[in-house]
């Protein structure tokens, strides 16, 4: 059994490993350019436009279902930081994202 | 051509019914200034008698009544026999007309993303210009198509939802304050009508729009450039590009029917930018600014 990944001395993602979903969009209410993403959510009326690295975040969820850890590496990929900033980066921006209902956690989807 | 005499007969009668790019507009009015303003501006656009069974927006436009006539004579709008606004002096009736149909298209045309912009076509290219008031884009949109580029709108963009294509509204353009004076001098064969003065946007005249203007309003363009203009007297004129995602917030914010149109207005407005250059131009001299937004035609900046 692999252990969970430690981002940084005594935090590790056990807590939230359970995968983040984005909401549904139809095709033509998200605009990806260049390092922005301009999408529009029909159910609120709002409309949002992201920039890196929450793009990054968006896009990593928008291939499918991930946990909080697959987005860590898939930011890490792409960011030349320390592990720390990449985690406080991806909390933020997974938090702007609760805030504005644009993820969902399947888990809490069940509860419902 | 309709005589002088049917005219009057028609605006004090049934009304009269213009082709105002996709709207029939029937107006009624025993105002002299506005009988004057509608023959100057609109003879090109009245549709004979035979041909006006259907009117999108049915206006009036009245002496107000009440005893203050006598010394301070006022103005009155109505649309379906409702007028929406306070009276205006009556000096500024035709201003109010113009002012008065802004706000019925505004309230009704929701088959459109309605954009406070001016728009202007060349070679079935079109440029779009969001801009606040005072941002000079009535002063650029006169200049433009008096030297050669197409009036689709002075203020008012109707972006097609369905088909992504600017349509064409082809009203007077308002000029205000310097800029009457400014297009008089530049371009003697301009057809600018009597200032109206102390109006909430101080002297307002108006420029009539171009044969082709009108001979072409029912052909919309494609957009392909979308410019945020703004005056910067003194400044140095010059085209920068545009975040395609700045380009849409400001984009939004100039709409005035965005959060009643939902989604097909996000996808209309993100098309748009799509398929535009967008930029934002800073212009302090005219003649400059020409060459920039003539130059867009041939690939530049």
């Amino acid at each position: 059994m692999a252990l969970p990944r430690p981002l940084r001395s005594g935090v590790s993602l056990t807590a939230s490993e359970a995968p983040l979903e984005l909401i549904s969009l139809p095709p033509g209410h998200v605009r990806v350019w260049g390092d922005s993403v301009a999408l529009y959510d029909s159910r609120c009326g709002e409309t949002h436009v992201l920039q890196p690295p929450l793009t990054d975040i968006f896009c990593a969820l928008r291939q499918g279902p991930m946990t909080p850890a697959a987005v860590f590496e898939y930011l890490e990929q792409r960011y030349d930081a320390t592990e720390e900033e990449l985690e406080n980066a991806m909390q933020a921006g997974l938090s702007q994202l609760r805030e504005h209902y644009l993820i969902c956690d399947p888990a809490d989807s069940r509860d419902a | 051509m309709t005589a002088p005499e049917d005219l009057r007969a028609g605006l004090r009668g049934a009304g009269v019914a213009l082709q105002v790019g996709p709207f029939v507009v029937r107006l009624r009015s025993r105002l002299d200034r506005v009988e004057r303003a509608l023959a100057l501006f609109y003879d090109r656009q009245l549709l004979p008698p035979e041909q006006t069974a259907f009117a999108d927006f049915h206006i009036t436009l009245a002496r107000a009544s009440g005893l203050h006539w006598l010394w301070r004579p006022q103005a009155r709008f109505f649309l379906d026999g409702r007028s929406p606004f306070r009276p205006l002096p009556l000096a500024h009736a035709y201003p109010l007309f113009e002012w008065g149909l802004n706000w019925c298209i505004a309230q009704h045309a929701h088959d459109f993303l309605m954009i406070h912009a001016a728009v202007l076509e060349r070679d079935g290219q079109a440029l779009v210009m969001p801009g606040e008031p005072g941002a000079g884009k009535s002063t650029l949109t006169a200049a433009l198509t008096l030297s050669g580029w197409r009036l689709l709108s002075d203020e008012f963009a109707l972006l097609a939802l369905k088909s992504g294509k600017l349509v064409a509204l082809p009203r007077p353009v308002s000029l205000k304050n310097a800029a009457i004076d400014l297009i008089r001098e530049r371009y003697p064969q301009a057809v600018i009508g009597p200032a109206s003065h102390d109006t909430s946007k101080g002297t307002v005249a108006h420029l009539r729009p171009t044969d082709t203007s009108i001979e072409r309003m029912q052909a919309p363009a494609r957009p392909a450039w979308l410019v945020f203009p703004r005056f910067t007297p003194g400044g140095r004129d010059q085209l920068q590009p545009l975040a395609p995602a700045e380009a849409l917030q400001r984009l939004i914010g100039a709409s005035f029917n965005y959060s009643v149109v939902g989604g097909a207005g996000f996808e209309a407005a993100a098309d748009l930018i799509e398929q535009s250059a967008c930029m934002q131009l800073e212009y302090a001299d005219l003649d400059v600014t020409l060459g920039l937004l003539n130059g867009l035609r041939e690939g530049g900046p």
